[in-house]
């Protein structure tokens, strides 16, 4: 495309052509994407489309392998991170990296601590230089206040203003409000004004519609490493940018089939769980499976935690079959019949450095491989174990082999195996495909149905939108702690979930988007 | 199993790459079975120096203090499994010791209640220790710390700082009397070495030990109840070490004061070896085996006529050689993940 | 944040050491006569004084997030060495430079064993302590060599006035070391070393650069503890460091719950070393059994860390 050549001057971003791909995945394919001068551009995509890895190549985190990029007019091929942050770039990252036990002057001025001619910090320098900083953003908090007793949206304004020490002229925010409460989200809006006034330059990568629509003067759609469009924000309605970033239907292999669904085996009930999440309330059935979708900082995961007795609760409560039951340990939540698969697989789904064995009989050893209190019967384990790794097809070469060489979907396989074993009937997946390859996805598939056509319930939190449509009944939809919607699987579609799921409102059918097909 | 006719896309980015099963296994065993070989070069080298050390009787030696530092070996060694650390160790040897001497030979108690005092007394710091970590929520090294220096206090109290001198002779027989001429102290390690392996491999007990060890929150999540396991260890560490602490004084004739830097310093040495030699399974054996090696190499030195100057030389050597091997066989691996 | 109102709770839980201390001398100066004596005070301050000293190297490296227990050899090894080479006749400037270089050496050595190599801290430093405990012994062939130049001892053993030589070097070296970490750039990112890693990196410090130094200056500071250790005895006993081993852990320990902080730092292990010896003063003043003490400092220890330690809620491990 050619632009005028004093426009040139006024592109603070540019990338062309850039390319990046990491092993088995083509992360950036020849991706075009500018920024201009005192902009705030939205970068919108699906999880995997890209946004994090584009914004990592610019500030040099990872390099580039095709292409080009430019900053303020500068080839940065042989720069590092120190170089552009010189060029007057900024990123703040999702990790608030704060140091908890000094106050937020010792933090926002980590690294350009004043100090005077001995070598001495000048604390009364560094005071006035981290209120200054501070006061862009919000005037609330005490510099002189240790970070650890600030709340986390609190924590994350500090590491917007400590981001500010270099006196950036491009700001990157990746989902910045993902931990905002309600007035720290104004005092960052407020900012973000004030920031256009003064021509900064601001990339903004979010999830929230409102927050894209209210702020940021253009908006480009990422999928699947490529640029789909850049556009005017006023020339692109929600459900257009929506649909952008959705692109073609894409059929998954998903093996759905009609279960029966029961009576209700999980009632939670006005939970409020002690980090994240106000009030939910809702039911799961037995056969049924239900999931429950949001981006980052919608509190899922908080949820299937404090149901698990993983977190503790400030209010609410669950009932089982029924009957009110009092989770305060995940040892409780077992005894009910309760099972996790975490996150976060390796760390807290596994014991890596031991055997598929050890790790798929760890919760239910007592209960079925013990003679008398203790005694291990291990024929009886053994065999067990390779029953199961011959019905769930996990790829290991025998069962002494340690998790922590197994493949990702294989080690998730032993995680849902753990749980198959201890005879769960209430199952909640955590994210359980991400990081996993398609042939290990469709086995999970396989395995979550299957658990569905015994009469489990089964809770499936995912940000993934096809595989979410396909394998459930229903979805809750999540934002900002809160479950906003709940949609029927069948009569809905991706368009309407990731509506709701960027916090819309009212979705409103138009003729490109009839709901019911998917 | 039939697969339905789709076009099959992802619509995320996988991350991870399947990985190649077969090839991990050379890396670890290599550097493991390092510590062997070094050993048996080292007993070559000194029995071609000096004879002696592989006589009969020398070898006879090394095996009864190996059995007198093994069960406080065996302690540790489940202690570290579990992730904790317990340095009252020594000391408890040493109060178990003078204890049931003291009650013994000054008080005139029977010698068997005696011994059930001693043992008694190691439970109870292992419990105190595990009641520290486990609902205070301290650090281990912080609270074996201070049990310590509590016991060391509790020592000088009980005899004054005086070595009790006479101990009847059934006791004497415990650490120097035979039972069908294998030496008591051998038949008593032998029992619990069984004992403890057992535990460690067979039970479910030992198994979410060593899990806990592994991965402290995976457990937690799995419903693994963590606070009495790790008290558990504790407690099992405690009892042990009164052992060690008995038959010394059995042997010796002798309640001694200062029993307790030796037994920590030797247990937690053999210990460590016992967590590395196998690549973290088999503890127990490992531990056996490390205190094999640690004896056999200060009685080798000694033999050599190294003056103690090459004692501690030695015991730092052999540690770091342990937490290298233990430390490169853990990178290997993950470098592979 | 609204400032809380602190109540006595609150004090207790996050001074709970120093409010002990507090207590003990009082309790002490009441419970018997010539405990608050300037003399006896006198004799608090100077007894502390290597292990102040050598707690704080140690404090360094806690603060870092590391352990480093090789003073319990290095001590002991420059100690040898001092009194050695005095007795062969160097020059106290020579040996003083030896003796610190000793220092240098194994501070290098733990930054290479735990900073470069990455192994755990506790024990690549106690395989350190070892080797020099070992060659320690080989030095001195397991001889104790006394020093007997009264010029030389005067280092340690006179007096600047009324306050007593050691006690000088140690609010020295108490202030360097408290300004160092409170009011430097470099102190700032040795605590973030400790608390966020990340943080540091972001900050484009050299963090493997940073954590050595700390070995290193821990190291110094232990060769400088042996030092004036082995001038205040008057000669080079076998493992000086072993005697320093577990009370300088406990002095640092003990100034972790000193403060709000929760985490080493300098004051508190100042106060923790004076702690131990004003509880082994004030029960020999009034008389009571020596082995009482460990006993004392022992229960001290246990309370003062478990009051804040029991907030944590969480079964913490070793990290090794």
């Amino acid at each position: 495309m050619n632009i005028p050549k004093d426009d040139q001057r006024n592109i603070v971003v540019k990338t062309e052509r850039v390319s990046k791909s990491f092993p088995g995945v083509k992360a950036l394919r020849e991706l075009d994407f500018e920024v201009t001068r005192g902009e705030v551009h939205a970068l919108c995509g699906e999880n995997g489309a890209g946004k994090s890895t584009l914004m990592k190549t610019i500030v040099r985190e990872y390099i580039e392998e095709e292409g080009d990029i430019f900053i303020e007019g500068q080839n940065v091929k042989d720069m590092g991170i120190r170089d552009v942050q010189e060029l007057g770039l900024a990123l703040i990252h999702q990790d608030l990296n704060l140091i908890p036990m000094q106050s937020v002057a010792q933090n926002i001025c980590l690294g350009r601590e004043p100090v005077n001619w001995f070598g001495k910090i000048d604390w009364k320098a560094m005071r006035k230089m981290a209120s200054q900083f501070l006061a862009e953003v919000t005037t609330e908090i005490d510099v002189e206040e240790l970070v650890e007793n600030l709340s986390i949206s609190q924590q994350q304004l500090v590491s917007i203003a400590r981001s500010l020490v270099t006196s950036p002229s491009i700001l990157i925010l990746d989902e910045p409000t993902a931990r905002l409460d309600q007035k720290a989200s104004d005092a960052f809006f407020a900012f973000l004004e004030r920031a256009k006034q003064k021509n900064l330059t601001v990339i903004y990568i979010s999830h929230r519609l409102e927050e894209i629509y209210r702020i940021c003067d253009r908006v480009t759609v990422l999928r699947d490493g490529r640029k789909i469009i850049t556009s005017q924000i006023e020339n692109l309605s929600q459900t257009e940018l929506v649909k952008h970033m959705l692109g073609r239907e894409i059929t998954q292999q998903v093996p759905k089939e009609r279960v029966p669904i029961g009576e209700t085996c999980l009632s939670v009930n006005s939970l409020f769980p002690k980090e994240k999440g106000e009030d939910i309330n809702f039911e799961l059935k037995s056969g049924e499976i239900l999931g429950i979708v949001g981006s980052i900082g919608a509190g899922k995961s908080e949820v299937a935690r404090a149901i698990f007795g993983a977190d503790p609760i400030r209010k609410g409560g669950i009932h089982i079959a029924g009957k009110k039951i009092r989770i305060n340990t995940p040892q409780d939540a077992i005894t009910h019949g309760l099972a996790l698969i975490p996150e976060e697989r390796r760390a807290q789904g596994l014991v890596g450095n031991e055997s598929v064995r050890r790790n798929i009989t760890l919760a239910s050893l007592k209960k079925k491989f013990c003679n008398g209190p203790s005694w291990i019967n291990q024929a009886l384990e053994i065999r067990k174990v390779r029953e199961y790794i011959s019905a769930l097809a996990i790829a290991t070469p025998t069962t002494e082999q340690e998790v922590q060489f197994l493949s990702g979907g294989t080690q998730q396989k032993v995680v849902v195996g753990k749980w198959l074993m201890s005879d769960s009937n209430i199952y909640i997946f955590d994210e359980p495909t991400k990081g996993i390859d398609v042939g290990g996805k469709y086995d999970i598939y396989k395995l979550i149905v299957d658990l569905a056509r015994k009469g489990a319930g089964v809770i499936f939190i995912s940000n993934e939108l096809t595989e979410v449509l396909s394998l459930c009944d229903r979805a809750l939809v999540m934002f900002h702690g809160r479950i906003i919607k709940e949609l029927i699987t069948e009569s809905t579609n991706r368009e309407e979930v990731l509506f709701y799921v960027m916090g819309g409102r009212d979705y409103a059918e138009t003729d490109n988007n009839v709901k019911g097909h998917h | 199993m039939s697969k339905s006719n789709s076009n099959t896309v992802s619509t995320a980015a996988p991350v991870s790459t399947p990985v190649d099963a077969e090839n991990r296994k050379s890396g670890p065993h290599v550097i493991q079975y390092g510590i062997f070989v070094v050993f048996t070069i080292y007993y070559v080298i000194v029995a071609m120096l000096r004879p002696g050390f592989i006589s009969l009787g020398n070898l006879y030696d090394i095996l009864i203090e190996t059995a007198i530092i093994s069960f406080v070996s065996f302690g540790e060694a489940i202690v570290i499994a579990a992730g904790g650390l317990d340095l009252s160790v020594g000391n408890t040897a040493g109060a178990a010791a003078m204890l049931t001497c003291h009650l013994m030979s000054n008080m005139g108690y029977d010698t068997w209640v005696s011994i059930v005092a001693g043992v008694a007394i190691g439970v109870l710091i292992g419990v105190g220790n595990g009641l520290m970590v486990t609902r205070l929520y301290m650090n281990s090294l912080i609270a074996t710390l201070g049990t310590m220096f509590v016991l060391v206090g509790f020592l000088y109290g009980i005899t004054g700082g005086v070595s009790v001198h006479i101990v009847p002779d059934d006791f004497m027989y415990l650490g120097t009397g035979t039972i069908l001429s294998v030496p008591v102290p051998i038949w008593v390690m032998a029992v619990i070495f069984v004992l403890a392996y057992l535990f460690m491999e067979k039970t479910s007990y030992g198994r979410n030990i060593t899990m806990i060890g592994g991965n402290i929150e995976a457990c937690r999540l799995s419903g693994v109840n963590i606070r009495r396991l790790t008290m558990l260890t504790f407690v099992i560490c405690g009892f042990l070490s009164t052992f060690s602490g008995i038959l010394l004084a059995a042997r010796q004739a002798v309640g001694n004061v200062d029993l307790g830097e030796r037994f920590l310093l030797e247990g937690f040495i053999a210990a460590m070896l016992g967590t590395v030699i196998f690549n973290g399974k088999n503890i127990i054996t490992g531990t056996l085996i490390g205190a094999i090696f640690l004896i056999s190499m200060i009685n080798g030195l000694t033999l050599l006529g190294a003056g103690p100057q090459w004692m501690y030389f030695a015991q730092g050597g052999l540690l770091l050689m342990a937490i290298m091997a233990n430390y490169y066989s853990k990178r290997s691996a993950a470098k592979i993940t | 944040m609204q400032k809380q109102t602190t109540t006595l709770k609150d004090i207790i839980n996050n001074y709970g050491a120093t409010f002990a201390f507090i207590v003990a001398i009082i309790f002490f100066s009441f419970a018997s006569q010539g405990f608050f004596s300037g003399q006896n005070l006198n004799n608090i301050l100077v007894q502390s004084t290597s292990l102040g000293i050598c707690a704080f190297g140690l404090t360094f490296v806690l603060i870092t997030g590391e352990i480093d227990l090789s003073y319990g050899g290095v001590i002991g090894l420059v100690g040898a060495i001092l009194a050695g080479m005095l007795k062969d006749g160097h020059s106290i400037g020579m040996v003083t430079l030896v003796c610190l270089s000793v220092g240098l050496a194994t501070g290098l050595l733990n930054a290479i064993l735990i900073v470069v190599l990455n192994l755990p801290s506790f024990l690549a430093s106690v395989a350190v302590m070892f080797i020099c405990m070992g060659a320690e012994r080989i030095y001195n062939q397991g001889i104790t060599t006394w020093i007997r130049h009264p010029e030389i001892l005067s280092i340690v053993q006179s007096s600047v006035g009324p306050v007593p030589l050691p006690v000088v070097y140690l609010f020295a070296l108490f202030v360097i070391c408290w300004f160092l970490q409170t009011q430097t750039r470099v102190g700032q990112y040795v605590r973030a070393l400790g608390e966020n890693i990340n943080a540091v990196r972001e900050v484009g410090i050299r963090e493997k650069l940073l954590k050595s130094m700390v070995f290193v200056a821990a190291g110094l500071i232990f060769a400088f503890a042996g030092y004036i250790e082995i001038l205040r005895i008057g000669g080079a006993v076998m493992y000086a460091g072993k005697a320093l081993l577990l009370s300088v852990l406990a002095a640092c320990f003990l100034g972790t719950a000193t403060f709000k902080a929760g985490k080493a730092n300098f004051p508190g292990t100042l106060i923790g070393a004076f702690f131990l010896y004003t509880l082994l003063s004030g029960f020999t003043a009034l008389g009571m059994k020596f082995y009482l003490v460990p006993f004392a400092q022992g229960l001290i220890l246990i309370i003062s860390v478990a009051i804040s330690s029991v907030r944590r809620g969480k079964i913490e491990q070793v990290q090794f």
